[in-house]
C-alpha cells in the first residue's frame, strides 16, 4: 500500500437486495489531492462516499464474481477494523443538509466539537477558524434556521472541518447552490487544500470539478470507466500516437506537404474550408514537437497557435458513460 | 371529480384504505377485545359476579385510556406535522383552503379512529349474551366514546394550529383536558359533560337512560367549537408556516437567553446536552415542570391537612399514581420523538459518524431524556413526603414537627445553593430524579413504621410489590415506543400503548400474568434495545 495514497479502494463490490451497486471497483487517492468522483445518477457514487465514510459495511467478498478482495483502506487503516480511527482523521458531508436548524451556527460546532472529544479552549480556537475560512464569522449567533442555502451549506462544510479532519468527503456538496456559491464554495476547497487536506468529492456534473480537481474518477452501473489525471481524461492521445492542432495566419501548401513528409507523422488532416488550421497525428516518441514546430517556420508558414487536440469534458464524459440511468 | 373542499380528506381516506396497517390495527384491537373477552369470562367463574358487566367495563375504560393518551398525540400533529416538515406553506400554496387543510388532516384521523372503535361494536355486544348487561348500555358506551373522541380529536386540532411543535400541541390539549377534569371534580356540570362521569352512570345495574345523553351532545358540540375555533384562527396561527416550526420555537429569544440559555456542552457529553436543551425543552421546560410540581406539592399538603376525611395512604396512592401517570405520558411522548426527530431532521448520518458505537450514541440520548425527567421525580417524591409528614403530624405531631422542619430546611438550602433552576447541569437535574426515588420509597419504609393504622403497612406492601410491575411496563413501553417510532411514520404511540395495555391486563391474572408478563417484558425489552440500535444504524445509512 503506497504510503501517498490517503484511501486506497481494491475490488469493491455491494449489493442491495436485488441490485448491484458496485462491483469490483478500484481506485486510489493521492494526499493533498482534490479527487473529483463523477459519475451519472445511481452511478454508486454516494454508496462507495458511504463505505469510505464508515456508514456502510462494506460486504463480504462476491465469489460468484471472482472478486475475492474486497478492502476500503483510509490512511492504511481499514475501515472496518480501525472504524474510530479512520472517524477521527475524516469528515463526510452528505448529499443533504444534516443539521439542528433550531440551533445557532456557534452551538452547531460547539455541539460537534464537543461530541468529537474536543475541550472548549481548542474548540473556541477551532470554531473561530473555520468560521473565518468559511466567511461565516459575523454569522456565529445566527439561528441555522434563518440560514439561506449556501450559508447553510458553509456551515455544514465548517461542521466537517471543526474536528480538524485530513480527509473531507464531499457528496454533492453544490448541488442546489447558485452560480456565485458555487464559485465560492470552490475557493474554500482550494483554500483547504492549501491547508494540507485531501479532499475528495462527489458530482454528476463533470465540468464543475474540471477546474478545481487534479485527479477524476468516473463510475458508471457500480463500474469504474476512468481513474487517473483530468489531463488524461481530456487528451485524445492513444498509447504512443499524439495528436496536435496546428492553426496558421493562412493556408501554406508547402507547410502541409513538409509536415507530412517527416518521419513519424502518422496523418496530416486537411484544413478546415474557413479556417486553415491542421490536425497532426504522430508518434510522440519518434517526433519531437519541436521538429515539427521548426519544419512548418522552415517552409515559410506563420503559426497561430501550436496546441494539443483535446476532447470536451462531457464529451469525455458521454465517451465512457453509457445512456440512460444506471439500473 | 372531487371538489377542493375534500381533496385532501379523500386522499387521506384512499391512503388509510390501502394502507395494510389501518387493517392490522383493526384486526389488533378486535383481538384485544376477544382476549380481553376471554379473560374476563375465566376471572368471571371465580369471582361469581357479572362477566358481561365486567367484560364491558374493562373495555370501555381501556379504550378512554388509550384514546386519551394515544389520541392527543395521534390528533394534535395534524397540523403540526406540517409545520414541522415546512410543507404547510406548499399546502396553503394550492386550491386548498383553509376549511379544505382542516378536514383533510384531522377528520380523516378522526374517521379512522371513529372506524376502529365501531370495529369493536360486535365483539363487545357479544358481552350481552355473558350477562349482566344490556344492548343499550354497549351502544351507550360507544356513543360515549365516539363523542369523546370527536372532542378530542377537534381539541387536539385547536391546539395543533396554535401551537408550532406537536409536543406544545399535545402539552395545550392535554392540560386543557386536565383542567377540564379538575373542573369536573369540583362541578357537576361539566364534570357530567366527561365521559368518565356518563361511564359510571351507564355501567350500574339497570341502566335505563338515553344512548346519546347529555355528555355525549356536549362533546359533539365542544368538538365543533373547537373545530370552528381552529378553523377561525388558522390564518392567524399558520400565516409564516413556511419558516419552519423548529425555527419558530428557537426564533423565541427569551426562551435562550438569561437563565435559559444552554451554555455549552461538556466534554464527551454533548448529545446529553443537545437533547436536554434542543429536544426535551431545556430549562425554560424544566422551570414550568417545577413550578407544576411545586403547585402539586403544595395543594397535596394542604388537602392532606385539611380533609380529613382522606386517610393518608389513600392521598400517597392517588399523588403516587397521578406522578406515575404523569411521568408515563411523558416518557411515552419522549420515546416517540427521541430517535424519530433524528430521522426527520435527517441527522442520523452525522450522529453515525461520531467515533464512538451507535450504542454509545443512542445510550447517550437516552441519558439526555432522563434529566428533563427530574421534576417528575422530585415532584412524585416530594409530594409523597408531604402527604406522609402531613398524616403524621395528625397522629403524632410532636414527633414528626422535628422531621418536618428538618426536610423542609434541608430542600430549602438546596434550593437556594442551585439558585433554583440557574444554569442547572444535567447531572444535577439527574441527581435530583434520583434522590425523589430514593424520597418516595423511604416514604414507604417509614409510614409503617409511624403509622398506627395497620392498613398503612397492608398497603405499602401491596406498593411495593405491585410497583414492580409498572415498573417492568414503563422500561418494556419506553423501548416499544422508540422501536416503533423507528419504523412506523406515525401511529408509533398509539400501537405500543396497545401493546402495552393488553399485557397490564393479562398481568393481572395469576401465575402467568404476575410472573411471565415482568419476565416477558424484561426480556423483550432487551431484544427491543437492541434491535434499536441496529434500526437506528441502518437509518444511519438511508438518512
Amino acid at each position: 500500500m503506497d504510503p501517498q495514497n490517503v484511501i486506497d479502494i481494491e475490488n469493491l463490490s455491494h449489493r442491495y437486495k436485488t441490485h448491484q451497486a458496485l462491483s469490483g471497483v478500484s481506485f486510489t487517492v493521492q494526499r493533498q489531492s482534490i479527487h473529483g468522483f463523477v459519475g451519472p445518477n445511481g452511478a454508486g457514487k454516494t454508496t462507495t462516499l458511504k463505505i469510505l465514510a464508515t456508514l456502510l459495511k462494506p460486504q463480504s467478498a462476491d465469489v460468484s464474481r471472482e472478486t475475492r478482495v474486497n478492502s476500503v483502506h483510509v490512511f492504511g487503516q481499514h475501515i472496518v477494523g480501525q472504524r474510530n480511527q479512520v472517524r477521527r482523521r475524516m469528515g463526510f458531508m452528505p448529499d443533504h443538509f444534516s443539521m439542528y436548524r433550531q440551533m445557532s451556527v456557534f452551538e452547531y460546532l460547539d455541539f460537534f466539537g464537543a461530541a468529537y472529544g474536543l475541550g472548549q479552549a481548542q474548540r473556541d480556537k477551532i470554531i473561530g477558524d473555520v468560521l473565518t475560512l468559511t466567511d461565516m464569522a459575523g454569522r456565529r449567533d445566527d439561528l441555522i434556521s434563518g440560514l439561506s442555502r449556501g450559508m447553510q451549506q458553509r456551515v455544514s462544510l465548517a461542521r466537517v472541518l471543526v474536528h480538524d479532519p485530513d480527509l473531507l468527503l464531499l457528496d454533492e456538496p453544490a448541488s442546489g447552490l447558485d452560480p456565485r456559491a458555487r464559485i465560492e464554495l470552490m475557493e474554500i476547497l482550494e483554500e483547504l487544500r492549501r491547508l494540507g487536506k485531501t479532499i475528495f468529492i462527489s458530482s454528476h456534473i463533470l465540468s464543475e470539478l474540471a477546474t478545481l480537481c487534479d485527479h477524476v474518477t468516473i463510475l458508471d452501473r457500480g463500474t469504474v470507466k476512468y481513474t487517473g489525471t483530468m489531463r488524461g481524461l481530456i487528451s485524445t492521445a492513444d498509447g504512443a500516437s499524439a495528436t496536435y492542432n496546428l492553426t496558421l495566419a493562412a493556408e501554406h501548401p508547402p507547410a502541409r506537404d513538409a509536415l507530412a513528409a517527416l518521419p513519424g507523422m502518422q496523418g496530416v488532416s486537411p484544413p478546415l474550408p474557413n479556417e486553415p488550421r491542421y490536425t497532426l497525428t504522430f508518434d510522440r516518441a519518434q517526433l519531437p514537437l519541436n521538429t515539427i514546430l521548426q519544419t512548418a517556420l522552415t517552409a515559410g508558414a506563420q503559426i497561430v497557435s501550436f496546441a494539443e487536440d483535446v476532447k470536451h469534458l462531457n464529451q469525455a464524459f458521454m465517451d465512457l458513460t453509457e445512456p440512460g440511468v444506471g439500473a | 371529480m372531487t371538489s377542493p373542499l375534500l381533496a385532501l380528506f379523500v386522499r387521506s381516506l384512499r391512503e388509510d384504505t390501502r394502507a395494510k396497517s389501518t387493517y392490522w390495527a383493526r384486526a389488533g384491537l378486535a383481538a384485544f377485545m376477544l382476549v380481553v373477552m376471554g379473560l374476563t369470562a375465566k376471572g368471571g367463574r371465580f369471582s361469581g359476579g357479572a362477566t358481561g358487566l365486567a367484560f364491558l367495563k374493562g373495555a370501555a375504560w381501556f379504550q378512554t385510556v388509550f384514546l386519551t393518551i394515544s389520541g392527543l398525540g395521534f390528533f394534535a400533529s395534524a397540523i403540526t406535522e406540517e409545520k414541522e416538515e415546512g410543507t404547510l406553506g406548499l399546502l396553503r400554496m394550492t386550491n386548498l383552503s383553509p376549511l379544505s387543510i382542516l378536514l383533510g388532516k384531522s377528520t380523516s384521523r378522526l374517521a379512522g379512529s371513529l372506524l376502529l372503535l365501531g370495529a369493536q361494536v360486535p365483539f363487545t355486544l357479544v358481552a350481552v349474551t355473558l350477562g349482566g348487561v344490556s344492548t343499550g348500555q354497549v351502544l351507550a358506551t360507544y356513543a360515549t366514546l365516539g363523542a369523546y373522541a370527536f372532542l378530542l380529536c377537534n381539541l387536539a386540532l385547536l391546539a395543533s394550529v396554535i401551537m408550532p411543535r406537536t409536543v406544545g400541541a399535545v402539552v395545550l390539549a392535554g392540560g386543557v383536558l386536565g383542567g377540564a377534569l379538575a373542573c369536573g371534580a369540583a362541578w357537576d356540570v361539566v364534570g357530567g359533560a366527561l365521559p368518565f362521569h356518563q361511564m359510571r352512570t351507564i355501567f350500574r345495574t339497570g341502566f335505563a337512560g338515553p344512548i346519546l345523553g347529555f355528555q355525549v351532545v356536549m362533546n359533539l358540540l365542544a368538538g365543533l367549537g373547537c373545530f370552528l375555533l381552529a378553523w377561525l384562527l388558522f390564518h392567524w396561527r399558520c400565516e409564516s408556516a413556511t419558516e419552519s416550526a423548529a425555527g419558530s420555537f428557537a426564533g423565541r429569544r427569551w426562551l435562550r437567553s438569561g437563565r435559559f440559555a444552554p451554555g455549552r456542552p461538556e466534554r464527551f457529553h454533548a448529545i446529553e446536552w443537545k437533547d436536554y436543551h434542543f429536544l426535551h425543552g431545556g430549562s425554560a421546560v424544566a422551570c414550568a415542570k417545577w413550578i407544576a410540581c411545586g403547585i402539586v406539592v403544595v395543594v397535596s399538603l394542604v388537602i392532606a391537612l385539611a380533609w380529613d376525611h382522606y386517610e393518608s395512604w389513600e392521598l400517597l396512592a392517588s399523588i403516587s399514581l397521578c406522578g406515575l401517570l404523569g411521568l408515563v405520558a411523558e416518557l411515552g411522548l419522549i420515546a416517540s420523538r427521541l430517535f424519530a426527530t433524528e430521522v426527520r431532521e435527517q441527522t442520523l448520518s452525522s450522529l453515525a459518524l461520531l467515533p464512538q458505537s451507535m450504542e454509545l450514541t443512542v445510550q447517550a440520548k437516552s441519558r439526555g431524556y432522563r434529566a428533563s425527567l427530574a421534576p417528575w421525580g422530585v415532584g412524585i417524591g416530594c409530594a409523597g413526603w408531604l402527604a406522609f409528614l402531613a398524616a403524621c403530624i395528625k397522629n403524632h405531631p410532636g414527633q414528626i414537627a422535628g422531621l418536618f422542619f428538618a426536610s423542609l430546611a434541608c430542600g430549602a438550602a438546596f434550593l437556594l445553593r442551585a439558585k433554583f433552576v440557574d444554569r442547572w447541569s444535567e447531572n444535577r437535574q439527574q441527581t435530583m430524579a434520583a434522590l425523589g426515588v430514593v424520597g418516595s420509597a423511604l416514604v414507604l419504609v417509614l409510614l409503617p413504621v409511624f403509622s398506627n393504622d395497620p392498613a398503612d403497612v397492608g398497603a405499602v406492601v401491596i406498593i411495593g410489590v405491585l410497583g414492580l410491575h409498572p415498573l417492568a411496563m414503563i422500561g418494556f413501553g419506553f423501548r416499544l415506543t422508540a422501536y416503533l417510532s423507528l419504523r412506523m411514520k406515525r401511529g408509533a404511540l398509539p400501537l405500543a400503548v396497545v401493546i402495552c395495555g393488553v399485557a397490564v391486563i393479562v398481568s393481572a391474572f395469576p401465575l402467568i400474568g404476575w410472573i411471565g408478563i415482568p419476565a416477558g417484558a424484561f426480556l423483550v425489552g432487551l431484544t427491543l434495545r437492541k434491535k434499536t440500535i441496529a434500526r437506528f444504524e441502518d437509518l444511519s445509512v438511508e438518512n
